[in-house]
């Protein structure tokens, strides 16, 4: 699963996740790609869950870049702990996505199966999100 | 690339509350620039914006402003363009003033013509760069650079170097970079992996 190699605090605070994206908001490198349309946190499990559907539903048919990163760290503290003592371990590693970045990129597929890998690995994601294509971008004017 | 004539309208105000305004007003705020002017911001209604960007040359049109007092009859060409995120919408146009005897540096999206026979052969086409930086006259400017990938064969490549252009289209791209590529084992080294 996707996380940092190494990073200089291990535990971050929780932050704020208002206004745009200014990057990576664009297809970079494939030719269709699943846009999110709402913030949220994106688990790494989630990611790997999403990424395995898309994958097994092209068999080895296309390629597949994966655009975020889970870079944030969650703590969470044991079951059945009192209150206090200070802050929890790290459990999992989130990435903060905000509307309108681009999760997942596909191509080597035509137009049907990719929309139908990433509606299945949509499914997996805990946020909104829609379907995108190269060229599609003066059609939305 | 195509010629278009775009209207636009000289602004004073500038700001965030600003071209909030003109936004919902229908217009998309945007500033020309170019060699011996200085930057002018301008608005410009999104219905010419969109008809001046349109066609096959689509951002690399050549287009000749009207209105806007100096700037009347300048040709100008589009060099980066705002959208939201979500909606698509124009937020804000950058429009350079060129001299059309003057070579200027673009980005030519590329088109690729052909079954290629490693794809046939159950490879994958993979396309690295869906743009090239091309530098020549604005006239000269191509719509697309069309690459004719028939005849390559699993694991093969098309490097920039090996792109046949348009007379007075120059490459500004590093030669030795690999522009489309056939992924995929070839059948020996698959029978062989199978042995």
């Amino acid at each position: 699963m996707l996380m940092p190699k190494r990073v200089k605090h291990r535990k971050q605070m929780k932050g704020r996740m208002s206004g745009k994206p200014c990057r990576g908001i664009e297809l970079a490198f494939g030719e269709f790609g699943l846009q999110a349309t709402e913030c949220g946190w994106l688990d790494s499990r989630q990611i790997e869950a999403a990424r395995i559907a898309m994958t097994r539903y092209i068999k080895r048919g296309g390629k597949i870049w994966i655009r975020v990163f889970p870079d944030k760290p969650l703590t969470a503290k044991p079951a059945e702990t009192r209150m206090g003592k200070g802050k929890g371990s790290p459990d999992s590693w989130v990435c903060v996505v905000k509307p309108g970045v681009i999760l997942y990129e596909m191509e080597g597929v035509t137009e049907e199966i990719a929309r139908e890998a990433l509606r299945l690995a949509a499914h997996k994601l805990p946020l909104s999100t829609k379907f995108i294509s190269r060229g599609e971008l003066h059609e939305a004017q | 690339m195509q010629q278009k004539q775009m209207n636009i309208e000289l602004r004073t105000k500038t700001g965030t509350g600003v071209c909030r305004r003109l936004r919902n007003e229908g217009m998309v705020p945007g500033v020309v620039y170019g060699k011996g002017v200085d930057p002018m911001p301008v608005s410009i209604k999104v219905r010419d914006l969109q008809s001046a960007i349109s066609g096959d040359g689509g951002q690399n049109n050549l287009i000749t402003l009207i209105g806007g007092g100096s700037l009347d009859q300048s040709v100008a060409i589009v060099v980066d363009l705002q959208r939201d995120p979500i909606k698509k919408t124009y937020k804000h146009v950058d429009l350079h003033r060129i001299n059309v005897n003057e070579k200027i540096r673009v980005t030519v999206p590329v088109v690729l013509t052909g079954t290629a026979v490693g794809v046939k052969e159950g490879g994958l086409l993979d396309l690295a760069h869906h743009e090239l930086h091309v530098e020549c006259l604005p006239g000269n400017i191509p719509d697309h650079i069309e690459i004719d990938v028939t005849n390559l064969k699993i694991a093969q490549s098309l490097h920039v170097g090996e792109i046949t252009l348009p007379a007075g289209v120059e490459l500004l791209d590093k030669s030795d970079i690999p522009v489309v590529s056939i992924l995929g084992r070839a059948k020996e080294e698959e029978a062989a992996a199978a042995e």
